[in-house]
């Protein structure tokens, strides 16, 4: 039980071994399962840094326990810290996280780097565990492998490359909002709060509060025509 | 491919997660229809991954990682990829066959006047979830709305002073307009409507009939 973590440091391990996010999934994983087996790779290897993407890559096929404690000794601290932000106390922000690193865990295999950031990903996971913890809800969502939804266009071919360039025009766009439209964004995926709540908080008409969020989400989508 | 889609805001309040179950319902079903809508929420979600990125992060707990790692110690509740078991019976989209399931003529439709109702999902929230089955040809009463009511064609079609709305369609009011949308004559139209305050009846008819008919 628990006995990977109670080694000296899983999590090193990993630092060190020669992953480059380039690699393909699959070559990338064979060498780290070589670096785990291999002490000495481990330590002649270069500096690595594995991305978050094959950590989960790695859970999905094999069950990997140290690329789930990389996981949640990288990430725990942000989520933990969004779920505070949110309005929850430190203690049951502990629990969702680990309730959240559990889904990571079981979820792994339906993870698609194409469709979603691995940060994105573990984005996603969090909001629905925050909805099924305080408003004990449904999360309705399609099934993205359900035949019968209309297909997506088609992708373009150098599909990692055009993400990593979202995410860096993303985050110069969310940087370059304005206040009083940043405000609204961050009121609506780090509080939870609808429209309306928002308005009645900032002592706004829904109307502006809306009209202000059309061109804040005018401006994130124009920077991320990743569909064409 | 659809072409009226729900307003922005409402994708992006789908993607951060503070939409109630009925409209996230209304907004999913869409989904299926609509890539480019789809699309839209995917870059929601990755505004939501990057506010995450940039959160302050919090000291955490380190027991907690060995507590979960045992819990997933033999755990075999590994989800794998694939397509939802298709139990429901019917044609309707993967979100919504989630709450309906079997043939939809033995529903246990309600009939107002030249509508059929069947409301489901109930809500503390004052929020009326319901399939709408408009006759082929029929016009629903002129009327508005006091909240908003958001309307989603599953199949068939109506049309009103907007224009035509027809499967995966999203025709989305408030209490401004006043419209009467009449079903197309082929078939049946069968709605999906999320509304969060009851409709208002406006034509002479509809005055009349406003105490009673609430759909």
């Amino acid at each position: 039980m628990g006995s990977d973590y109670n080694e000296e440091s899983p999590g090193r391990m990993l630092e060190n071994a020669d992953i480059r996010p380039n690699a393909s999934g699959e070559a990338a994983m064979s060498r780290l399962k070589r670096a785990i087996n291999t002490t000495v790779e481990l330590e002649t290897g270069p500096a690595l840094t594995m991305t978050l993407e094959n950590q989960i890559e790695l859970i999905a096929a094999e069950k990997n326990r140290a690329a789930f404690i990389h996981i949640y000794e990288d990430l725990g601290p942000t989520v933990k810290g969004f779920l505070i932000k949110s309005g929850t106390t430190a203690g049951t922000a502990e629990d969702i996280l680990q309730e959240v690193m559990i889904r990571v865990w079981r979820k792994a295999a339906q993870f698609d780097r194409t469709r979603a950031s691995g940060k994105t990903w573990i984005f996603t996971i969090t909001r629905n565990q925050l909805i099924d913890h305080f408003r004990k809800e449904k999360r309705p969502e399609i099934d993205p492998n359900d035949p019968r939804i209309t297909p997506e266009q088609d992708r373009p071919a150098d599909e990692a490359i055009s993400a990593e360039q979202d995410a860096i025009s993303l985050r110069e766009a969310l940087d370059q909002l304005p206040d009083e439209q940043a405000v609204l964004l961050r009121k609506s995926y780090f509080e939870s709060k609808s429209q309306s709540e928002i308005a009645a908080e900032l002592d706004l008409p829904l109307g502006t509060v809306k009209s202000r969020m059309r061109l804040a989400l005018e401006k994130l989508r124009h920077k991320l025509r990743r569909l064409n | 491919m659809p072409t009226h889609h729900p307003d922005q805001t409402d994708l992006l309040a789908y993607a951060a997660g503070t939409l109630p179950e009925a409209k996230s319902l209304l907004i999913a079903t869409h989904l299926s229809f609509c890539a480019d809508c789809r699309a839209s929420v995917a870059r929601y979600e990755d505004v939501g991954g990057e506010l995450l990125n940039k959160t302050a992060p919090a000291e955490i707990n380190r027991d907690r990682i060995s507590d979960a790692l045992a819990i997933l110690d033999g755990d075999d509740r590994f989800e794998q990829r694939a397509v939802r078991p298709s139990v429901q019976g019917n044609d309707l989209p993967t979100p919504l066959c989630d709450y309906i399931s079997g043939d939809l003529n033995r529903l246990p439709w309600k009939k107002v006047g030249a509508v059929e109702v069947f409301e489901f999902l109930a809500s503390n929230q004052n929020i009326k979830t319901r399939l709408l089955k408009i006759k082929r040809g029929a016009a629903m009463p002129n009327h508005t709305h006091e909240g908003s009511e958001a309307t989603l064609v599953l199949s068939g079609s109506f049309s009103d002073q907007f224009g035509r709305y027809g499967p995966g369609d999203v025709c989305d009011v408030d209490q401004s307009v006043d419209h009467q949308p009449i079903a197309g004559d082929d078939e049946d139209c069968i709605c999906l409507a999320v509304s969060d305050a009851p409709i208002r009846l406006t034509g002479t008819f509809g005055r009349l009939l406003n105490p009673f008919v609430r759909f």
